[in-house]
């Protein structure tokens, strides 16, 4: 019934609408985008390089590589969790692909995190650090791809389970602040325990801000970390749309 | 011979019932296998062996007393809600469910849900923003094209509801009681189009309290009654039986937690 090109509008649309309505009210509008991410890596350099002093060289610039894609996780998995109850009122009126909700999200705070991209590589001018690598040119699509695919099913899931449990989004936020902790954002990986590492390779997020880190510091793309990164995306991505399949058609009579 | 537009063949829906439903996360949990069941037994039922067609071109009003089930039967023909037994068969593009005050997003402004709702109703983005002059026009909005839809009176919003809809070229229409607002002029213009949309073969189903829009819009009625089908046939037929069942009060009327809204007219 709805063709590629029909999808495409939706999606564009569905966009167009989340960043008016989101910045709309505000003075600051998509400065806020990188703004709370800055002030929040900010406040972990305090604490964990001058009070902590954790033994990271160039601490700044190592947080500043993870926080941006790690708040591309959290946000996306957040908003995915409230975005169908939000839109309510059009999903009991128009019969139209209401999987396109999350995919906006997930797609929009993409656009935040690719806006971050400048705010990265302010930084690593201000660093000293060199400032492109080639290998920038297949890495940030390949990474940013197996991310947005790990995002969108794990989206899928927790706005399917939430019209049906609103405690979802609770447990949600709860579940991203504790993965944050667990996941070597603020810390290398190679400082985790030996006891622990198993663990850490079950966080699918481990792998992405791996990734992420060493192209951007180092320009290269671990390729171990990216296929078990995609195995981990796909199979978000095929438990999510699984169990989408199975609710769609009850979100109606339920919202 | 042409297939029918819309089919329903038994058609039955059910719903879960509200507090079953919202049970806690935790409460959920604990008694899982008691509350699966519950959540599986514990359901309203809106509609019973419901069987009809209709035809491309034809005009049908579904008429019945509040909550016989008159709007779920349309959310089943927009694809929003799926029966819970038999089928349901449309023919035809998506079309919305045009509802007072529905499907509009408040922060947004009236250009934007135009676009919004037209995309979503599966229409090219070019095609849509090419449209919503016109349908500001029709709506009599144009002032208010840029002014988000949380300050719309139910009036302007029935009114950009109905222009939305019937502007985009649809081939099937749902109508669920929208008319009931907006000035007599208005309604007296959406009279207007509907009459036009008969001539053109538009295929449309009208929910409504009045008997004369049945009267004067439709070919064909339906009644539902208690969840069922009481009568489909002519307009005249159809109606005259339910206005006359109405006077005389159905038994329904007279359970005890209606007699709350219902009732004073009779006791005093």
């Amino acid at each position: 019934m709805y063709s590629v090109k029909n999808y495409l509008d939706i999606t564009i649309v569905l966009i167009a609408k989340d960043f008016k309505i989101k910045y709309k009210n505000t003075k600051l509008g998509y400065v806020w985008a990188v703004g709370y991410p800055l002030v929040f890596a900010g406040i972990l350099y305090i604490a964990f390089k001058n009070i902590i002093r954790i033994k990271v060289d160039n601490y700044g610039l190592f947080l500043i590589v993870g926080i941006f894609p790690w708040q591309w996780f959290a946000n996306a998995i957040y908003l995915s969790s409230i975005t169908l109850i939000s839109n309510a009122s059009i999903i009991k009126k128009i019969m139209f692909p209401k999987s396109l909700l999350p995919l906006s999200t997930v797609l929009i705070e993409m656009v935040h995190f690719a806006i971050s991209w400048i705010v990265i590589i302010v930084f690593l001018f201000i660093n000293d650090h060199h400032l492109f690598y080639f290998s920038w040119v297949y890495g940030l699509p390949l990474i940013s791809a197996i991310q947005l695919v790990l995002i969108f099913g794990i989206g899928l899931v927790v706005s399917s389970l939430n019209i049906f449990f609103r405690d979802t989004e609770r447990i949600v936020s709860i579940m991203i602040t504790m993965l944050f902790y667990l996941t070597p954002v603020i810390y290398p990986l190679n400082m985790v325990p030996e006891a622990f590492k198993p663990y850490f390779l079950l966080n699918p997020m481990t792998g992405i801000v791996e990734l992420w880190r060493a192209l951007f510091l180092e320009g290269f793309v671990l390729w171990r970390w990216l296929g078990i990164s995609a195995v981990y995306a796909a199979l978000s991505l095929l438990g999510g749309s699984m169990l989408y399949r199975r609710l769609k058609g009850r979100f109606a009579e339920v919202l | 011979m042409m297939k029918p537009l819309i089919e329903f063949n038994g058609v039955g829906k059910s719903f879960p019932l509200y507090h079953s439903l919202h049970a806690s996360f935790k409460s959920f949990l604990l008694g899982l296998p008691k509350s699966l069941k519950k959540f599986r037994s514990e359901r309203f039922v809106a509609l019973e062996d419901i069987s009809f067609r209709v035809n491309a071109g034809e005009t049908l009003g579904l008429i019945g007393k509040n909550g016989s089930g008159k709007s779920t039967t349309l959310g089943l023909i927009a694809g929003v809600l799926e029966p819970s037994i038999g089928r349901v068969i449309v023919r035809e593009r998506v079309s919305p469910l045009l509802e007072l005050g529905g499907g509009f997003h408040p922060d947004l402004t009236g250009r934007e849900n135009i676009l919004l709702k037209g995309v979503l109703l599966g229409l090219p983005r070019k095609f849509v923003s090419g449209k919503s002059d016109e349908i500001l026009d029709f709506a009599e909005l144009p002032s208010f094209a840029d002014q988000p839809i949380r300050t719309y009176s139910s009036g302007m919003l029935a009114r950009l509801g109905f222009s939305i809809i019937t502007q985009l070229q649809p081939k099937l229409l749902l109508i669920d009681e929208v008319l009931a607002v907006g000035d007599v002029r208005f309604k007296e213009k959406c009279y207007g189009v509907i009459e036009g949309f008969k001539k053109k073969g538009v295929t449309m189903l009208l929910v409504s309290h009045s008997p004369y829009e049945i009267r004067r819009l439709c070919d064909r009625a339906i009644w539902i009654d208690s969840h069922r089908i009481k009568d489909d046939g002519p307009v005249g037929r159809v109606l005259e039986g339910y206005l006359k069942a109405m006077q005389q009060g159905s038994p329904n009327l007279h359970k005890p937690e209606r007699i709350a809204t219902k009732a004073p007219s009779h006791k005093q």
